[in-house]
């Protein structure tokens, strides 16, 4: 039997002549979504020429990519054939606009972190060796050996085949959610439509293309899910003859389940968690349920994997995430409880807000969403509270409003915009279902279509334009600290000069940009907060053996995180810097002039933690206008506030070169005549220095 | 029997033709490229689909398609794994071998299997009712006759993909980047030797003038033509540290274009007298 069609019973055909070939419009649709992604490529291209109608080309494009092909879903007509390959059109496109996004090399945050672990398990065939950039992610080897080993046997370098990996990831994805989809609807038109909502979940055009794990393992876990289904079907409903497609859909599960736990920590968990919640939904429906038996065998195989793997090589995570989701629920209560404001919403880290025209987009898709939730929770009470993995799927949809509360805090918008590559899973679903029953009944008509498929076009571009504030969404000049926009040549060549100069693994410190492009290009071991500690011998006879995470350090051992950020943005280098050195064992600082010049896009500059007197750091020359004001801050006049800003301005501008002191009593020009004690500064490309701090490194 | 097992002597055929592409390593990157990925993403787990789970008519060609994929991705994952338990590691040697001879054991497997099966697929009337159609759609399906350029609209829309990638990449190649030069110094092995280096990354051809002082003595002025992507490094010997005390190397890079302006670029390191 075919796993697309589980349940029901076959119709009778007719004898005809085909006249078709089953592909229908798709061939038509496959132009207009092409002649879409190059008016995407357009608008980039003209975004890094910083020309200014970039977006007029963008927007149509992806209105074309989108749009025709929401609109022949909608419709009774297209065959199975030509839905699955509308739903790949799209998917592939969608992945196209992220490659052209940055075609010739990451620019990702976490891609930067990922070409780390790629290079060192090409350089030392092994994997598990330490990534300074983000320590958790050599506990989950998946991706790394996936790349690694294109790279290798094809002889291809870690970009393009990250590209290929996830190339073959969109692949599963976008053919998995339509199968499984149709698995738990018996509808190929419901499956077309569910598979597209599901693309309106924030991350899929970006996050979800880019060479992190969760992009790998999301597909995996995909799959895992139709072959439960399709288990669960065979089970019901098929011939005894079915066994052996059962058996050996088990053990591909249970194959799949395992490389998914050595790929994502928290795909892994959240497969389990939805395996079990079918299970026990299952359970608690036997009597009365009309679908098959849950996946219980696999919701053991699912816990187990992650727990021996989590327990036995990954226990750092429990530390690395355990905060996360704490600090957001915590956030939540406290927004619950009037304890705290929302954020600001549609601002960037600059201050910049959100056109009019993205905003109303942004709210209608979760409008859109939440009305189509609220049809489709009703439908599955009045239809399908008999069918466990449809009830399933209705509980996790259900989640979607609490997730909204946590956007509107600032720890837990990251954890909010996370979860939606899971939870439109359940919401691509519900919805559809709801609207399917209500509104597609027999032949819809052009009105409905339109209206719908706006609606559908409506939550794909404004999920997209929720999950990315415009500078991450185009390529184009220098911002700072803006991922992909602070990714340019001079960062680049510094990197490969310290490399080829310095040798690797010498231990720096660098801004939140820069640092990525030291630990790959560079192959240097940047020193973080998260990822660095060492043994505060001075409160407490420690046992000196403190780990690389801090996350791990119970207070007892005394391991401090080594604040490597205030080397950066401490506007003084006294003792206390000087002993971050010493305890960090810091050699170099890289130090980029830029970081002065304005706020950061993603609101850090080196790390997370920079808050003054309870606001965030501003490092902003006060002698630049910001945010189309003059320069200073609003109203303060050139009075004292005024002074001391532009002379903590001046010293951390200089601190590297200068003792304050010096410069301010003897009068040295400072970007001619630099020269602090001990202090080298053995690279100068203009906006970026090295210093060599090794002779702080070494004593106190 | 041969029509029936083609897929599988295909995967065959490709695996050990994978295998070599994984070993010769002096291949032509892209037809490395093209014969060697199928081995990682797509034949390990499209042959352990077939063996076990022989019967054609089980899966359709789209989820043989997601498993297939999909299952290799999970086996080169766990191949990995096992293969960083050895001391050799994951190598394309390693990683290569692994997957062909997996491939062509489980289609052997599945060769066995399928023994005794039918040949054919089942016909369709590719106009007629699917599962889970509305009566109008058959109807409306019968109406339709877009087909009439199918291949030509696909070939269209190849060549409109390829022209975005195209241009993509060129306005990626050909955007504006930063201008800069690189200046560095250090010492080498050598305490009383320095390396000082420019690099011109203006996009231009550039004249500069390299200074270098110490204890108020200039050891080194010197007029440099460097072209874009250009290098040039220059060792000087210090003269010997007077005074007893620390003092500084400062190298200082000049624009020959602009004259009277401070210094471009400025390099500074410490020397220190050396201990009794």
């Amino acid at each position: 039997m075919s796993l697309a069609a589980p349940a029901e019973p076959a119709l009778e055909t007719t004898p005809i002549r085909p006249a078709g070939d089953g592909l229908g419009w798709l061939p038509r649709l496959a132009c207009i979504t092409a002649f879409g992604v190059l008016l995407v490529a357009m608008g980039y291209s003209l975004s890094r020429f910083s020309v200014g109608s970039f977006q007029a080309l963008y927007y149509p494009g992806l209105l074309l990519v989108i749009g025709p092909n929401v609109i022949r879903l909608l419709r009774p007509e297209p065959r199975r054939s030509e839905r699955i390959g509308l739903v790949l059109i799209l998917g592939g496109a969608l992945y196209l606009v992220k490659i052209l996004h940055d075609p010739l090399a990451y620019t990702f945050s976490d891609e930067f972190i990922q070409l780390r672990n790629v290079l060192d398990v090409i350089g030392s065939n092994h994997l598990f060796t330490r990534n300074p950039l983000l320590p958790t992610t050599t506990y989950y080897p998946g991706l790394q050996t996936v790349t690694a080993s294109i790279a290798d046997v094809s002889g291809l370098g870690p970009f393009p085949s990250g590209i290929i990996v996830l190339g073959a990831g969109r692949l599963i994805l976008t053919l998995g959610i339509y199968i499984f989809f149709e698995v738990a609807g018996r509808s190929p038109r419901l499956a077309g439509l569910a598979a597209v909502l599901y693309m309106a979940n924030p991350n899929f055009i970006f996050f979800g293309a880019q060479v992190a794990y969760e992009s790998l393992a999301l597909p995996l876990a995909v799959m895992v899910l139709l072959i439960a289904a399709a288990r669960s079907g065979i089970a019901a409903f098929g011939d005894p003859a079915d066994r052996s497609l059962r058996r050996g859909l088990t053990v591909m599960a249970i194959l799949a389940m395992v490389s998914i736990a050595a790929t994502h920590h928290v795909t892994s968990i959240a497969l389990a968690g939805f395996l079990t919640a079918w299970s026990v939904v299952a359970y608690l429906t036997r009597r009365r349920r009309e679908d098959g038996p849950g996946p219980a065998d696999l919701a053991v195989v699912g816990i187990g994997v992650v727990v021996i793997w989590t327990l036995t090589v990954a226990s750092p995570v429990i530390g690395y995430l355990g905060p996360v989701v704490a600090r957001a629920v915590g956030n939540g209560v406290s927004l619950i409880t009037l304890q705290s404001l929302p954020r600001n919403l549609f601002t960037s880290g600059t201050g910049l807000i959100a056109p009019a025209w993205e905003r109303i987009a942004s709210l209608g898709s979760v409008v859109f969403i939440l009305i189509g939730l609220v049809f489709g929770l009703i439908r599955v009470w009045a239809n399908h509270r008999r069918e466990a993995l449809i009830i399933t799927l209705a509980l996790g949809a259900m989640v979607y409003p609490a997730t909204l509360i946590l956007r509107l805090t600032a720890d837990g918008a990251e954890v909010a915009n996370r979860s939606s590559e899971f939870l439109f899973l359940a919401i691509g679903f519900v919805v559809v279902l709801g609207v399917s029953e209500l509104w597609l009944r027999g032949l819809p008509s052009i009105p409905r279509v339109s209206i719908l498929a706006s609606a559908a076009t409506v939550m794909i571009i404004g999920g997209f334009l929720i999950g990315w504030p415009l500078w991450a969404r185009f390529p184009g000049p220098f911002e700072l600290s803006a991922d992909s926009r602070s990714v340019e040549a001079e960062g680049l060549a510094t990197a490969q000069w310290s490399l080829a100069v310095l040798g690797p693994n010498n231990r720096e410190v660098a801004d939140r940009s820069q640092r990525l492009l030291q630990g790959t290009y560079g192959h240097e071991e940047a020193i973080t907060g998260y990822g660095d500690t060492y043994t505060d011998n001075s409160v407490a006879a420690a046992d000196s053996s403190c780990p690389n995470l801090l996350f791990l350090a119970p207070a007892a051992n005394n391991c401090v995180a080594v604040d490597a950020k205030s080397l950066i943005i401490s506007p003084t280098l006294g003792p206390s810097e000087r002993a971050i050195a010493f305890d960090g064992d810091v050699h170099y600082v890289v130090f980029d002039r830029r970081l002065l010049t304005g706020l950061p896009a993603s609101g850090i500059y080196v790390e997370r933690g920079e808050v003054k007197d309870g606001k965030a750091l501003d490092l902003t020359d006060p002698d630049l206008p910001r945010n189309g004001q003059p320069g200073g801050a609003p109203g303060s006049g050139p009075g004292p506030t005024q002074l001391s800003q532009m002379k903590k301005h001046l010293d951390r501008l200089y601190k590297w070169d200068y003792d304050p002191l010096d410069l301010r009593t003897l009068g040295a020009n400072p970007a001619s005549d630099p020269g602090r004690t001990g202090i080298d500064r053995i690279y100068d490309s203009g906006d970026i220095q090295i210093y060599d701090i090794s002779v702080w490194a070494s004593s106190k | 029997m041969f029509r029936r097992n083609l897929d599988l002597l295909l995967v065959v055929g490709l695996a050990l033709a994978g295998l070599l592409a994984g070993l010769l390593t002096g291949l032509y990157p892209i037809i490395r490229g093209i014969f060697s990925i199928p081995l990682l993403i797509a034949l390990p787990g499209y042959a352990l689909t077939a063996a076990l789970i022989p019967d054609r008519q089980s899966l359709g060609r789209t989820e043989r398609t997601v498993l297939g994929v999909g299952m290799s991705i999970v086996l080169v994952i766990l191949a990995g794994l096992l293969l960083n338990l050895l001391p050799v590691g994951i190598t394309n040697v390693t990683m290569s071998v692994s997957l062909a001879v997996f491939s062509l054991v489980a289609s052997a497997i599945g060769l066995v299997r399928r023994r005794g099966q039918r040949d054919q697929d089942p016909a369709t009337d590719l106009d007629g009712p699917e599962v889970g159609d509305i009566p109008e759609a058959v109807a409306g399906r019968r109406r339709e006759r877009p087909n009439g350029y199918g291949p030509e609209f696909l070939a269209l829309a190849v060549i409109l993909t390829v022209a975005a990638v195209f241009v993509g990449v060129l306005g990626a190649v050909r955007a504006p980047s930063t201008q800069f030069t690189q200046f560095w110094l250090l010492t080498g092995s050598d305490p009383n030797v320095i390396q000082v280096g420019i690099r011109d990354e203006e996009g231009q051809q550039m004249q500069y003038r390299i200074e270098v002082e110490t204890q108020g003595q200039v050891l080194r002025s010197t007029e440099i033509d460097l072209g874009q992507g250009e290098d040039t490094l220059q060792t000087i010997k210090l003269p010997a540290l007077t005074g007893g005390l620390a003092a500084t190397v400062t190298a200082r890079l000049f624009r020959i274009d602009q004259p009277g302006a401070p210094a471009y670029r400025t390099t500074l390191i410490w020397r220190y007298p050396a201990k009794a």
